[in-house]
């Protein structure tokens, strides 16, 4: 059972058949090496945080966003990052 | 606009409050502490238990109706004098109100109950539930670039010439996952405040909190929350001398971001496996986020790998 475990583990980070086809058939039969992973990764990590970042978050930071709160009064609330704590998968 | 310094008296344990403002703020989350003490213990408390369980009960809209439902569903098919009895049960007991299941939609809701997919219905059940309640999760495909060496169509060999290999330039080719779940920041901040049992204990003002024991000439600072931290406070004041947006004298207030991300697995025998990106608002006391069962842990996001596109996103509630 522990030996199952461990396999699937690390069956878990290789390439889905998906981007393999994809890369091995824009690549000319090579798939991507090690370094190349790391890359994209990273590449799609800032890519989803592009979406997350949207033209309303901006707005709320540098202008604020007014909102209704509970106690029936309007506030202007600016957003403010004060930590992130991140582990880096790509490692 | 210049901002004066008010000090609060100092309380029994010598402590005291200084704020950066031309008045005390009429909303303080920390006067809650004295009659809530309990809501930092793990104890629950009945008011909060009944509050938070009328969520609990989906699809039913409330206890009422999930009381009747359960006792429909589960209660064995053929009708007995022990059914019956528990049917009174149900209907004598003080958690059973008649007007609860006056606008309950039985069945819309066994039809949910037998879908096995998540309904997202446009209609809505809840009779007074808040518009902005679960909104904000999106769906959106995220496209990156991806570079190749060769420029050859795919399946071409390298063509060669005079026995050398041509160097070739090279290509980029647009990959784009599907899927990637999200939900906007605001509307999380929006429902947040819209929500008067989670606004009351957000702070809206931070403060400097100092120690000043017995005849102590001068006061110690004291660090402890992120609305006491010097960073909370400079982007208070930044915010404070931002200039005004045209016609707006509305009060200004910091909604103070701490995100975290972290993969983790979700069971221990499949590969599911989760990246999501967590957020608290630092305007709540960390007594309060550190507390699972308050869920001031919000989810913004479930990020996706090159190396894990096809990892299996569960669907939200």
């Amino acid at each position: 059972m522990v030996r199952f475990l461990f396999t699937t583990d690390i069956k878990l980070w290789q390439l889905p058949d998906e981007f393999q086809d994809f890369y091995v058939q824009h690549s000319g039969g090579k798939g991507p090496d090690k370094a190349t992973i790391t890359f994209l990764n990273r590449e799609l990590f800032h890519a989803q945080w592009k979406t997350i970042i949207d033209d309303e978050f901006l707005e709320a930071f540098i202008h604020g966003i007014v909102i209704l709160c509970a106690d029936g009064v309007r506030r202007r609330f600016y957003l403010r990052l004060f930590t992130y704590s991140a582990d880096y998968p790509e490692k | 606009m210049a901002l004066g310094v008010m000090d609060t008296q100092r309380n029994h344990f010598g402590l005291f409050r200084r704020y950066f403002a031309s008045k005390f703020p009429s909303h303080d989350p920390d006067q809650l502490l004295r009659t809530n003490l309990n809501e930092m213990s793990d104890i629950p408390e009945n008011t909060i238990l009944r509050q938070m369980s009328e969520k609990n009960f989906a699809p039913y809209p409330n206890q009422s109706s999930f009381m009747l439902g359960e006792w429909y569903w589960c209660d064995g098919s053929q009708k007995s004098k022990d059914s019956f009895e528990k049917l009174i049960d149900i209907i004598t007991s003080p958690d059973f109100s008649s007007a609860d299941i006056e606008q309950t939609k039985w069945a819309w809701i066994d039809r949910k109950l037998g879908s096995s997919e998540e309904v997202v219905d446009n209609e809505s059940l809840w009779m007074d539930e808040d518009p902005v309640e679960d909104a904000g999760w999106a769906k959106t495909p995220v496209s990156i670039s991806v570079p190749f060496r060769c420029s050859s169509p795919p399946t071409s060999k390298p063509t060669r010439r005079r026995g050398k290999t041509k160097i070739q330039e090279g290509h980029v080719q647009t990959y784009t996952i599907p899927g990637f779940y999200h939900r906007s920041i605001i509307s999380i901040l929006r429902e947040k405040l819209a929500n008067e049992e989670q606004f009351q204990h957000f702070h809206l003002e931070p403060f400097e909190l100092h120690w000043q024991p017995g005849n102590a000439a001068t006061s110690i600072r004291l660090s402890g929350e992120l609305y006491n931290s010097p960073a909370f406070l400079e982007a208070h004041r930044e915010v404070q001398e931002l200039p005004q947006e045209p016609g707006c004298v509305l009060p200004r207030c910091v909604a103070g971001l701490m995100l975290a991300s972290d993969a983790t697995h979700l069971t221990s025998f499949g590969q599911t496996k989760l990246w999501p990106l967590y957020l608290y608002f630092a305007n709540d006391s960390k007594y309060r986020r550190a507390k699972p069962s308050l869920h001031l842990c919000n989810h913004v996001a479930y990020f996706q790998k090159v190396s894990n596109v096809d990892g299996q996103i569960p669907v939200h509630h």
